[in-house]
């Protein structure tokens, strides 16, 4: 039987890499491949899912495909670099090293030394796997000769049933700060990401606040997202107080499937400003709720919103405010968004993007390696 | 600065113009361009606000180098010079035929070479294990620092919140006396005011001839005047914290620390504090005080409006006035600080509403 195995820095649950491998595990076990994860940093939660990566070199097998799931800098890129098996790349975008400049350089320098990586293992790999053009535009650069894009598999076909009771309380009255009084249910705008500099929350605070000040004086935004940078998540907790808003955003985190639906379900609209994505996960999922987008076109957003929402050139935050408005009282726009989500979804074809993943690893079952210079 | 004015043409959905800025030839739909123009100075201080929370903010990669360079240490030859004061022949002396020729010469210069690469191993060890440390300790350091200010945040992000609940200064009476207290002459330079509020105080001395700085750290009362035009400012165009804006922006959106830390020495003619100083802890009132005296040139005028207690009292919310970290000093107190602080002719101004004491005095040259 041809094993293909994946590597992957940490395997973590709740985790858009961590469940990927796990999903590209059982649907590569399904097609009939043997397929191991393993691993460079050892985690609890799934210490029965992955091995460490050096055990591997007493598993290896003659036919064995490896993929490497890459998503962050680790010691495995140069130990794959002197294996002798096919590599596939199967790669998840590096956040700009500027993004976390000047709030972290520990991270900066880590995701410099991600780049590198990149550079020394996309000329290996007999395979890359992109979750978008955008991304798969980087892996060219970076050397890989044959790149293919695939949607990430964990997206689902479908939206989550939402949790009803949650969605009701999003979108009543808020408890007020000491005792203050109610917040007012204006409008519900939601963002979604990770609390990392590079999905810019803090453009949409901006954009609130003055969408309050000359639209919707009761206009709310509820940021989903677990902190990924704890001093831009700080910075961004203190933004939000000191323009006077802690009684018009909430911040949500950890979860639950039918609560994010909640959200989808909740919000009049999804405002997405980040500076860089590599596909963007929430685009899609407001499509399934037929929640209207307005989004910066950075990165994959274009590919993968498409005509599906209002695309903005420049995310100034007067800007955004006014497109926002425009695009909540507006009926007739809102409609012309929403009839242009089904053939979008169709675009990007999610639901088949497990078969096409294992169909482009059986393509690589027995391909020789690319020798070069590591 | 009117956000709906001007607002994008394009239409979205599918019938505007203009490439987005990955285009690719994908199905990227169209997107919408923005206001022509940039930014407007609202706009401005509202994102240089946000750059003013990160802990490094312009720093960039400054920092990290100097620790990287700390970190790797340069092998011995690099760090340590030759002493040049050895006479040119000592190494042909050394070399003498009688000192090769004796019975222990040959072992002898075999055991100085071998303690020689000892005494070098040693030495560059414990230069190593010096920088080592030294780098061992910043880290240790910045590590500490930064669960200071992670707890910092977290203690200061409940006081925030209700510091909005403070009463805050009706200024009124003190900007109509204005020419009893603020004695300054000197208009080559401008005034700033801490915590200006509308900028009312501001109006007024531009009225008479100043050019006008200040900073309000309530970004609906900065959007407020902005949008009617207020400020009274002469357009200092400074952005948040004195970087970079656009177009001239009357008042900053910026907590008075934030803005006077960006000011030079002595180039102020005048310095006026209120609001902050009844908010601040006594630590916290000191150190403006310091970098208020520290900006304001030699005969500029340095003002504390400061809330009367009675009146800080009863406009003040139980949970604030529990939580906040400081409340009202006694005009005796600013008197006797000011002093200390090198503050000459200081006369206090009691209020006929009972509720702002102005203490003044001029910087003396």
């Amino acid at each position: 039987m041809t094993g293909i195995h994946q590597f992957v820095p940490v395997l973590l649950r709740n985790d858009a890499v961590g469940e990927h491998t796990l999903a590209v595990r059982d649907l590569l076990r399904r097609a009939g491949f043997e397929s191991r994860i393993y691993s460079e940093t050892p985690v609890a939660a799934t210490r029965d899912e992955a091995r460490p990566f050096r055990e591997y070199e007493a598993d290896a097998r003659p036919g064995d495909v490896l993929v490497y799931q890459f998503a962050t800098r680790s010691g495995i890129a140069d130990w794959l670099l002197g294996r002798p098996e096919p590599l596939v790349v199967n790669y998840h975008s590096v956040t700009p090293p500027d993004s976390f400049a000047s709030w972290n350089n520990g991270s900066a320098r880590l995701q410099v030394a991600c780049l590198d990586e990149l550079a020394r293992l996309a000329p290996r790999a007999v395979l890359g796997i992109a979750v978008s053009e955008f991304d798969g535009r980087e892996l060219r650069a970076a050397g890989c000769a044959a790149t293919t894009v695939i949607p990430v598999v964990t997206v689902p076909g479908d939206p989550v049933p939402a949790d009803e009771g949650f969605a009701a309380r999003l979108r009543g009255p808020w408890p007020a700060v000491a005792g203050a009084g109610d917040a007012a249910p204006g409008a519900l705008w939601l963002s979604v990401g990770r609390l990392a500099p590079n999905k810019a929350h803090q453009d949409a605070v901006a954009a609130l606040f003055l969408e309050r000040m000359t639209g919707d004086p009761d206009a709310r935004l509820v940021i989903v997202g677990s902190v990924s940078e704890r001093n831009y998540a700080g910075a961004l907790r203190r933004y939000v107080s000191w323009l006077g808003l802690d009684r018009a955003v909430r911040f949500l985190t950890g979860l639950t499937a039918g609560e994010l639906s909640a959200c989808y379900q909740a919000a009049d609209v999804l405002v997405m400003l980040s500076d860089h994505e590599g596909f963007g996960v929430p685009l899609v999922e407001a499509m399934h709720h037929g929640l209207p987008v307005v989004a910066y076109a950075a990165g994959a957003v274009p590919e993968v919103l498409g005509e599906a929402g209002l695309l903005l050139a420049d995310k100034s935050p007067g800007h955004v405010a006014t497109e926002v408005h425009r695009v909540l009282g507006d009926p007739e726009l809102r409609a012309r968004l929403a009839s242009a989500v089904p053939g979008q979804l169709a675009r990007l074809d999610v639901a088949s993007a497990a078969e096409a993943l294992v169909g482009a690893l059986r393509g690589v079952a027995g391909a020789r390696p690319v020798v070069g210079t590591p | 600065m009117g956000v709906r004015d001007g607002a994008g043409d394009g239409e979205g959905g599918g019938t505007a113009d203009g490439a987005g800025p990955t285009d690719d030839g994908t199905s990227a739909g169209p997107t919408v361009d923005g206001l022509p123009g940039g930014l407007t100075p609202i706009e401005e201080q509202l994102l240089a606000a946000f750059r003013s929370l990160a802990p490094q903010d312009n720093l960039q990669w400054g920092f990290d180098d100097a620790m990287r360079r700390l970190s790797e240490p340069r092998p011995i030859e690099e760090t340590v010079g030759v002493w040049e004061g050895l006479p040119p022949e000592l190494w042909q002396r050394g070399r003498a035929g009688q000192v090769g020729e004796r019975i222990a010469g040959r072992p002898t210069n075999a055991v100085a070479r071998i303690l020689a690469e000892d005494a070098r191993r040693v030495t560059a060890a414990a230069v190593e294990a010096a920088s080592r440390t030294a780098w061992d300790g910043l880290r240790y350091l910045a590590a500490r620092v930064e669960l200071l200010e992670g707890r910092a945040a977290g203690a200061t992000s409940v006081v925030r919140d209700l510091e909005a609940l403070a009463p805050v200064p009706d200024l009124g009476e003190v900007t109509a006396t204005l020419g009893s207290w603020f004695r300054s002459t000197d208009t080559s330079r401008p005034v700033f005011h801490g915590d200006c509020g509308d900028g009312g105080l501001l109006a007024a001395l531009a009225a008479r001839g100043f050019d006008t700085d200040g900073a309000e750290p309530d970004a609906a009362t900065v959007w407020r005047t902005s949008e009617a035009g207020g400020g009274g400012g002469s357009g200092g165009g400074a952005g948040t914290d004195g970087r970079d804006a656009a177009g001239p922006s009357p008042l900053r959106l910026s907590t008075t620390i934030g803005a006077l830390g960006h000011l030079e020495d002595g180039s102020l003619s005048g310095v006026v504090l209120s609001g902050c100083i009844d908010r601040a802890d006594v630590a916290g009132s000191l150190v403006l005080l310091a970098e208020a005296v520290r900006v304001a040139g030699p005969g500029a005028t340095v003002a504390v409006l400061a809330m009367d207690g009675a009146a800080w009292d009863a406009g003040c919310t139980p949970p604030a006035r529990d939580l906040l970290p400081g409340r009202p000093l006694h005009p005796e107190t600013w008197l006797l600080l000011l002093e200390r602080s090198g503050i000459e002719a200081l006369e206090w101004t009691r209020p006929s509403d009972g509720t702002v004491h102005v203490v003044a005095g001029t910087r003396s040259s």
